[in-house]
């Protein structure tokens, strides 16, 4: 579950599938458990300031480009783009805990997975649910609820399965359990996207003017 | 302007080395445009870099600062006139030619140079900054700074001298305050927008006024006018699909009134294509092509008007090939004269900092038309990058 603020730089690799790296490092602040979120990058030079605002659990998208001071409105259809170019999209970044609200949950038998004793957790989406995927499965580690392997399922033919995100390096960050690595790997294309979180902090204080579209200026 | 911005260049560079958190930026753009005219092919390259400097002067205050430096070489000189049906250009006279010609000289200038001072309640910044305003992506009928150029709308915008002020009202509300002085009060730029929200609907109210040079190209006698512009923005959904309006009714002090409307559609399918399409009407443009004068032409070519044609479509869809790799383009499509506008766009991640972008400019039109193929057909190899 995310926590009530957060704020963290992370390192995102795109691996393609000539083996080819692009490296993106953004700063990431989130709100309200995750329901607001901002995304600033920092590195490469190349779309360094441009920043995504997602509220409402991303149903709401604005993205701002800092070389023509434009910002844009984006329709819930970009939840499906991918953040630039990698195999996150804006619905896996700025989704929050719509997984409690968007989905209907079951428990399947439990199983062993990366070396943890976990419990599997279909989600299939409900009549509410605006989400891209039409099923997620979830092993969470017992010991302390960190998914360890996530399965997303494609909204058009629940029975493929278009993306895994596998999560490592755990570590306690202000006493919350925290992967510090995660792996999104593209079943479909066949790439895989690295985030490695390089810092991180729960539950300090955000101004909410960084969660308007003012906040871009920042 | 040259001498000083090189001067201030120079002076800030030991400045920002002494002190270490002035941040040097930017990108180096060598970019090749080649356009077959009258069965010649033309080339017209250029080499641009830009410098970008920011520096946290302190907790809310910033600088930011932009150098341009550009240098042309090959077809540099473009008479205008060849762009202009010949019957409306008939009347020129052999020793006026010249007079139409338009030069590409060497730039080095000082871009954009602003401070910026935060608050929980307000932004404030000074100097020349780009000005974006509007939801349309082609066209922006509520912009009274800018014109967009049909084959890059999304290139960078020139700065404006001016203040800019936006006050956050709540979460959902900002009211941003636009001021370029000018000799005047009455002749400086001021825009005023009211941005608000309602469940997934953006709107912004606009009220602005601008001085605006209407040049006669017969006589080159210049001519100020003032206008005053009311305008409304909508962006949101419907049924999934993104959808934007952009309306400004132009009060002008000398010709005739109008209207300028903007309405588009996006959408993104799972395979990541993206597609977009938007229709531009603007009644200071003509329903004809016969309606099109030499002077009409010549304030659209020296972008002095938005348009020559009333009614438009455009369309730009991009499609991921590849990680890497992005390719798409444009149709731009003028409904008043029937005339048509291709652009094929390629784009590829060279390196983390580096892009190679293709665009081609196919004109269909026939002569007289708005995209007639006398325009020219050819293609720009642009190569960026950052540092």
């Amino acid at each position: 579950m995310n926590q009530e603020t957060c704020w963290g730089v992370i390192k995102l690799t795109i691996v393609t599938t000539s083996g080819k790296e692009r490296e993106f490092t953004y700063e990431s602040f989130s709100a309200d458990k995750g329901e607001k979120n901002v995304i600033k990058y920092t590195a490469p030079v190349r779309v360094k300031g441009q920043a995504t605002l997602m509220l409402n659990n991303a149903d709401d998208i604005w993205a701002y480009y800092p070389r023509t001071d434009r910002i844009r409105k984006l329709a819930t259809h970009a939840k499906k783009q991918k953040m630039q170019g990698s195999d996150f999209t804006y619905e896996d970044m700025g989704s929050g805990n719509s997984f409690v609200t968007d989905f209907d949950t079951e428990r399947l038998d439990d199983e062993k997975t990366e070396g943890y004793s976990c419990y599997k957790i279909v989600l299939r989406q409900n009549k509410e649910g605006s989400s891209n995927y039409a099923k997620i499965v979830m092993r969470v580690i017992k010991d302390n609820f960190v998914p360890v392997v996530i399965d997303y399922y494609d909204e058009d033919d629940p029975e493929i399965c278009k993306k895994r995100l596998t999560q490592s390096d755990i570590k306690n960050v202000d006493s919350i359990p925290t992967p510090m690595k995660m792996v999104m790997h593209n079943n479909l294309d066949d790439t895989d996207t690295k985030l490695e979180i390089i810092k991180c902090k729960y539950n300090i204080h955000i101004d909410k003017s960084r969660f308007t579209q003012r906040g871009f200026y920042r | 302007m040259r001498k000083l911005s090189v001067a201030l260049l120079i002076a800030l560079l030991p400045v920002s080395a002494a002190y270490g958190d002035v941040l040097i930026n930017g990108y180096f753009e060598p970019q090749f445009a080649g356009t077959i005219l009258d069965d010649e092919f033309l080339q017209l390259n250029s080499n641009k870099l830009r410098i970008d400097l920011s520096s946290d002067l302190s907790d809310n205050i910033t600088f930011t600062g932009n150098f341009n430096y550009i240098n042309y070489n090959g077809h540099t000189h473009w008479n205008l006139l060849d762009f202009v049906p010949d019957k409306l250009a008939a009347f020129v006279e052999e020793e006026s030619i010249q007079a139409y010609v338009l030069g590409y000289e060497d730039e080095d200038e000082l871009d954009n140079a602003y401070l910026r001072l935060y608050s929980k309640v307000f932004t404030l910044t000074v100097g020349r900054q780009q000005i974006s305003v509007g939801s349309g992506y082609a066209w922006n009928p509520t912009d009274l700074f800018n014109t967009k150029d049909i084959l890059d709308p999304t290139y960078e915008q020139p700065g404006v001298n001016s203040l800019r002020l936006d006050i956050g009202l709540s979460t959902d509300h900002t009211m941003v305050m636009f001021y370029s002085p000018e000799d005047t009060w009455d002749k400086s730029g001021k825009l005023f927008r009211f941005l608000g929200r309602i469940s997934h609907f953006d709107y912004a109210l606009s009220a602005g006024q601008r001085q605006q040079i209407f040049t006669d190209f017969t006589n080159f006698h210049e001519q100020e006018e003032r206008q005053d512009m009311l305008g409304v923005d909508l962006t949101g959904e419907i049924l999934g699909i993104g959808c934007w309006s952009e309306n400004a009714y132009r009060f002008m002090e000398n010709s005739d009134d109008y209207w300028a409307n903007v309405i588009g559609m996006d959408y993104t399918f799972s395979s990541g294509w993206y597609m977009m399409a938007e229709y531009y009407h603007n009644e200071q443009g003509g329903k004809d092509y016969n309606q099109y004068s030499f002077n009409d032409w010549m304030r659209f070519l020296t972008t002095e008007t938005k348009t020559l044609a009333r009614d438009q479509a455009y369309s730009y869809t991009y499609y991921p090939v590849t990680d890497l790799i992005n390719v798409g383009g444009s149709v731009v499509y003028s409904i008043s004269d029937n005339s048509l506008l291709l652009i094929p766009t390629c784009e590829y991640s060279v390196g983390n900092d580096v892009t190679l972008t293709f665009f081609g400019n196919i004109y269909t039109g026939k002569q007289g038309t708005m995209y007639s193929e006398d325009m020219g057909n050819g293609g720009i190899i642009r190569l960026r990058a950052y540092f």
